[in-house]
């Protein structure tokens, strides 16, 4: 039979129901008369129905009751939603897989981003393998002492080993600034790149500073350095447009095929009492450290082609800061990037190359090309942007027709007369990126009480190349404080160069 | 509900025992005897404990729980018939064997208007058991718990008119059950 009720049955159905108007049901009665076999059906469904609604109700049996009862205590009221937990719980399951998944995958492509350290320690901090645990205690000496002396941080950027041996970046952040961009390059021939890039920066008129790491067996020596202004802090690359001559140093160690020159012009702030009393402490350590590991330590007379007067001692683990301070050699701390503290009056250590007179500086050779930062500091974001294109352009690289010049007779001229001289250029290089990799961090913004002062974007600007002191004016003071203040606007830039082989 | 849903079991327990004669007793007209009907009564309740945290309060929490119970009892009863079909494979497969009308109660007793009530209504539910379980369950619905044809079509998913057309059918079924005993009176 088939689902559909005809228009008589339908009526019917109404009627029973009582759905009818009273017009359609009397219509219905009196068809329903005129039809007995009809008027029978609708009785019997009225009669049936009645029987249905005579149906007695009957209550649930108390077994029944007791049975729901035991159902109801059963139930955890935790378990209603197990379902939903379990959900949950697979869904983050699948979530931390996947993390996994990516985190495994990311570091085997050999160009993850740098990892920060965030310590607050006023020493540039060097992560050194797990196996060198003598000299990682040295090194918690060294720093725990230097931070009981509450010394002023030396500026610097810390290179570190990796699980797996590769080199990542670590930054000092006392001395950087909350937001930074790290742009790593890796290139066939990290020395020219990285004087490229250097060129790079001085024409989109940034400022900077280059610190580099020390292979193992690296000679330490001091060479020339940039210069310092009247008030005794450095002079080196600072100023906008204005080249520094440290590159100058650099394209002479390009010249002997693969030394390279560190530099820092970040001691500007450094007081020099405990800037010198560090220096003699860790040199006395780095001293006994080498004596207790059996490791001469290499001297001055033993460093390739130094004069300078001091010992330079290197630690086993060569990788090292220079703290050039009065009278002071320059001891190689055991750091993994080479770092130079200079202090006012701070007796020079003599490099490869001549020394200017009332110049100071320290430079480390490596007889390997390795990692090396380019630090520059309150940069707009504008011309982060503008190198990382740049270097994403592979311009630099493509246009790069390095030149090595001798810059053995030049003396700190400005960027301008530099490029302007262009020396008679000894052999081209070329360099090209194998690759590159960009981070910007920002940080929780610190309190500028906590952040150690020092000048900033141009010691060669009067504003920038004093010390806020007690004999300070106050607007003077606010000057000093005005980098800070704009930390939101500008970030650093560090640019690590290294080996693409890495 | 909302409570019952959050874990309280003091709510949850109030919710069944405010249920448990309504449910009990729609299943007891579907059911063949007390016992069948206690057991779809328990697992109603029990799949609705269950499911508690489907309900969307889109509708009436005991229309929910009806609902759930209803689908338990066509689920049961639909593969009880299947058992039953398979186990009379080649016999008197119609059900009808142990029908009451031709095991009707003893009529020349004396029936006093109790003992009348009962039988008459022991009469009617075991014709409904003769019925096809949606019948039945149409039947129950519509004529015995009084719900409206867009609420029996909103709980089966069947168009309105189908739903009325079914439940004509299944009162005309009914009728013919219970021909022989309306003839009588």
């Amino acid at each position: 039979m088939a689902d559909e009720l005809d228009n008589f049955e339908a009526q019917l159905i109404a009627y029973l129901d009582g759905e009818l108007s009273p017009a359609d049901a009397l219509a219905l009665e009196q068809k329903l008369a005129a039809y007995p076999q009809h008027r029978r059906l609708m009785e019997e469904m009225r009669q049936q129905r009645e029987l249905l609604l005579g149906l007695p109700s009957e209550a649930a049996p108390e077994a029944l009751k007791a049975q729901l009862r035991a159902q109801v205590a059963q139930a955890r009221p935790g378990g209603l939603s197990h379902r939903r937990l379990y959900r949950i719980a697979a869904s983050i399951l699948l979530m931390l897989g996947a993390g996994i998944v990516v985190h495994q995958l990311l570091p085997q492509r050999g160009t993850q981003a740098p990892q920060y350290a965030t310590r607050m320690e006023p020493t540039a901090i060097s992560m050194e393998p797990r196996d060198e645990e003598a000299r990682a205690r040295a090194d918690e000496r060294v720093e725990s002492k230097i931070a009981a002396r509450k010394t002023d941080a030396v500026p610097g950027v810390a290179l570190a080993q990796s699980q797996q041996g590769r080199q990542q970046m670590f930054v000092n952040s006392n001395n950087i600034s909350n937001s930074r961009t790290v742009i790593s390059v890796a290139s066939d021939n990290p020395t020219v790149m990285q004087a490229e890039i250097g060129r790079l920066l001085r024409d989109n008129r940034i400022a900077y500073s280059q610190e580099a790491e020390i292979p193992a067996d690296t000679s330490l020596a001091a060479a020339d350095t940039p210069a310092r202004d009247a008030g005794g802090t450095q002079a080196p690359y600072a100023g906008k447009g204005q080249g520094p001559a440290p590159t100058r140093a650099l394209e002479k160690q390009a010249s002997v095929d693969a030394e390279k020159a560190k530099y820092s012009d970040k001691d500007a702030n450094v007081d020099a009492k405990s800037a010198a009393d560090t220096a003699d402490q860790k040199l006395n350590q780095a001293i006994d450290k080498s004596e207790k590991a059996g490791k001469l330590a290499v001297s001055a007379a033993g460093a390739k082609e130094s004069n300078a007067k001091p010992a330079a001692p290197a630690l086993p683990s060569s990788p090292g800061m220079i703290a050039a301070a009065p009278n002071a050699a320059a001891p190689a701390l055991p750091s993994s990037l080479g770092m130079i503290a200079a202090a006012p009056n701070a007796a020079a250590p003599v490099g490869l190359a001549k020394q200017a007179a009332g110049q100071r500086a320290a430079t480390i050779h490596n007889s390997l090309p390795q990692q090396q930062v380019l630090v520059a500091r309150n940069v707009s974001s504008g011309d982060v942007a503008q190198i990382e294109q740049a270097l994403r352009d592979r311009q630099v690289g493509q246009q790069l027709k390095y030149r090595v010049t001798d810059t053995s007779n030049s003396q700190m001229a400005s960027p301008s007369a530099a490029n302007a001289a262009q020396p008679a250029p000894t052999a081209p290089a070329t360099a090209s990126i194998s690759q590159i990799n960009v981070v910007t961090t920002t940080q929780p913004a610190v309190a500028p009480a906590t952040l150690p002062v020092q000048a900033r974007g141009g010691p060669q600007t009067p504003a920038a190349s004093h010390q806020p002191t007690a004999q300070q004016s106050p607007q003077a003071q606010q000057a000093q404080q005005a980098p800070q203040q704009q930390a939101e606007q500008t970030m650093d830039l560090l640019i690590v160069v290294e080996p693409e082989t890495r | 509900m909302r409570r019952a849903q959050a874990g309280d079991r003091a709510a949850l327990a109030q919710m069944v025992t405010a249920w448990q004669d309504r449910v009990y007793n729609t299943m007891r007209k579907m059911a063949a005897d007390e016992h069948e009907a206690m057991d779809l009564a328990q697992e109603a309740f029990g799949r609705a404990i269950e499911r508690l945290e489907s309900f969307r309060g889109e509708s009436a929490p005991f229309s929910w729980m009806y609902r759930i119970a209803m689908n338990v009892a066509l689920g049961r009863l639909r593969q009880k018939k299947r058992r039953r079909t398979i186990t009379a494979s080649g016999g008197d497969g119609d059900g009808r064997s142990d029908g009451v009308l031709e095991r009707s109660p003893d009529t020349s007793a004396g029936p006093s208007e109790q003992v009348e009530t009962r039988e008459r209504g022991e009469l009617v539910r075991e014709a409904m058991q003769r019925l096809d379980e949606q019948q039945r369950a149409l039947l129950v619905m519509r004529d015995v718990d009084g719900m409206d044809y867009q609420q029996i079509a909103e709980l089966l998913e069947a168009p309105l008119g189908t739903i009325k057309s079914r439940i004509f059918r299944a009162r005309l079924a009914l009728r013919d059950e219970l021909k022989d005993y309306m003839s009588q009176t």
